[in-house]
């Protein structure tokens, strides 16, 4: 399976970075093709500029410097997002990638002879979230988790119909013990090892 | 707070539409212009250690942001949902803006999180979406929940209360129902 593991956090030696290695580690084992985005080692810039959004109001598609994003999420066929929930949902980096990478032409396109859109993104059959939250399952639940929400309704919506996200998420990262921490980065190991 | 690109769009005309009646109710109002300042929506790596301190705040801009939410009795968020939610340099404004003594802080006593925001009393959003809002329902409308939970949270005031206005379905503009959200808002600063 070619999977795409797109990970979203600016310190290197983070707990979600581990996370990260950990699941690239398992998921080369496997034997799957892997293509790893690292927004921040990058220097992706999140902000949609003026004159970008003027050309897709007169109906230009992607910034063509982007075109190397839209590349990988053609050939990707499982999805894997690596970031920290923050504010309840999507770093600021990796909204952003959203905003800029997924437009109209590269994840949905016009139906000839009908106003009606279609995805272009149906040959993505698996998602896969591995995050971390610094409140309690409690605290988020009663946000609403709208992070958690945008993957499971948006995202979904567009990959393949058979397309079921999957969850590695740990809570409470705050204030737990370090035990709680190795065995979240043992579950994201389990999770994509075969 | 406005986040939209161009000052000739639609969020643009509604920012100006809210001002305008703020400022006609008698209300003092203070506007932050993410563009306009040139905010940067990344936490960089700095600002992420510097967060589990006791100074989390770099960058003097986010200190001033900071300063300006301290005294605010009302919040009016102004912007584009793309994607079911903020633009990504709204999204960062939050991350950046709202850290440990902003936009909460820990009694030391009870280890206990409180909310930050003791002054606000009203939190608003205002947004414009390409979609219909059944469409926007079924996308789970995550931008509308942050401001109505997650940020109605950082409000200790048991009287705050949060209010959102929606105009959906910009993909195919009508002149009337614009027109008519427009008064909407107007009304809603008015009486805010």
């Amino acid at each position: 399976m070619r999977v795409l593991m797109v990970r979203v956090h600016p310190v290197r030696e983070s707990l979600l970075q581990a996370a990260g290695d950990r699941a690239a580690n398992a998921i080369a084992r496997a034997g799957h093709e892997l293509r790893q985005l690292d927004l921040y080692a990058d220097g992706f810039e999140p902000i949609v500029s003026e004159e970008e959004w003027r050309a897709r109001n007169s109906g230009a598609r992607l910034t063509p410097s982007l075109q190397f994003y839209a590349d990988a999420l053609d050939w990707a066929e499982h999805l894997v997002l690596v970031y920290p929930t923050w504010f309840g949902g999507f770093p600021a980096m990796l909204k952003g990638w959203l905003d800029r990478v997924w437009v109209s032409g590269v994840v949905n396109e016009v139906v000839v002879g009908s106003r009606r859109t279609r995805s272009r993104l149906r040959h993505i059959t698996r998602l896969t979230v591995v995050t971390t939250h610094g409140g309690s399952k409690f605290m988020n639940s009663l946000g609403g988790e709208p992070g958690r929400r945008m993957v499971r309704r948006r995202i979904r919506s567009l990959c393949s119909r058979r397309c079921r996200p999957r969850w590695v998420a740990l809570y409470g990262n705050d204030r737990c013990a370090p035990a709680k921490r190795v065995e979240f980065l043992d579950s994201v190991e389990r999770r994509f090892a075969g | 707070m406005f986040a939209h690109p161009s000052q000739q769009s639609l969020s643009a005309t509604i920012c100006r539409t809210a001002v305008a009646a703020l400022a006609r109710a008698g209300h003092e109002v203070n506007l932050i212009d993410l563009y306009a300042d040139k905010f940067v929506a990344k936490m960089s790596r700095d600002e992420r250690l510097a967060y589990e301190t006791d100074s989390p705040i770099l960058d003097p801009l986010v200190g001033r942001y900071a300063a300006q939410l301290a005294l605010a009795e009302g919040l009016v968020f102004i912007y584009p949902t793309w994607h079911g939610s903020f633009p990504a340099i709204m999204k960062g404004w939050f991350e950046r803006v709202f850290v440990p003594g902003v936009g909460w802080a820990l009694d030391p006593v009870t280890n206990k999180a409180s909310g930050g925001l003791r002054a606000t009393r009203r939190v608003v959003g205002v947004s414009t979406y390409g979609s219909s809002r059944l469409h926007t329902m079924r996308m789970a409308d995550a931008g509308r929940r942050v401001v109505k939970r997650n940020i109605r949270f950082l409000a200790p005031k048991t009287t705050c209360r949060a209010k959102w206005l929606g105009l959906h379905g910009l993909d195919r503009p009508n002149a009337q129902r614009i027109a008519r959200f427009l008064a909407k808002v107007d009304h809603a600063m008015v009486h805010l």
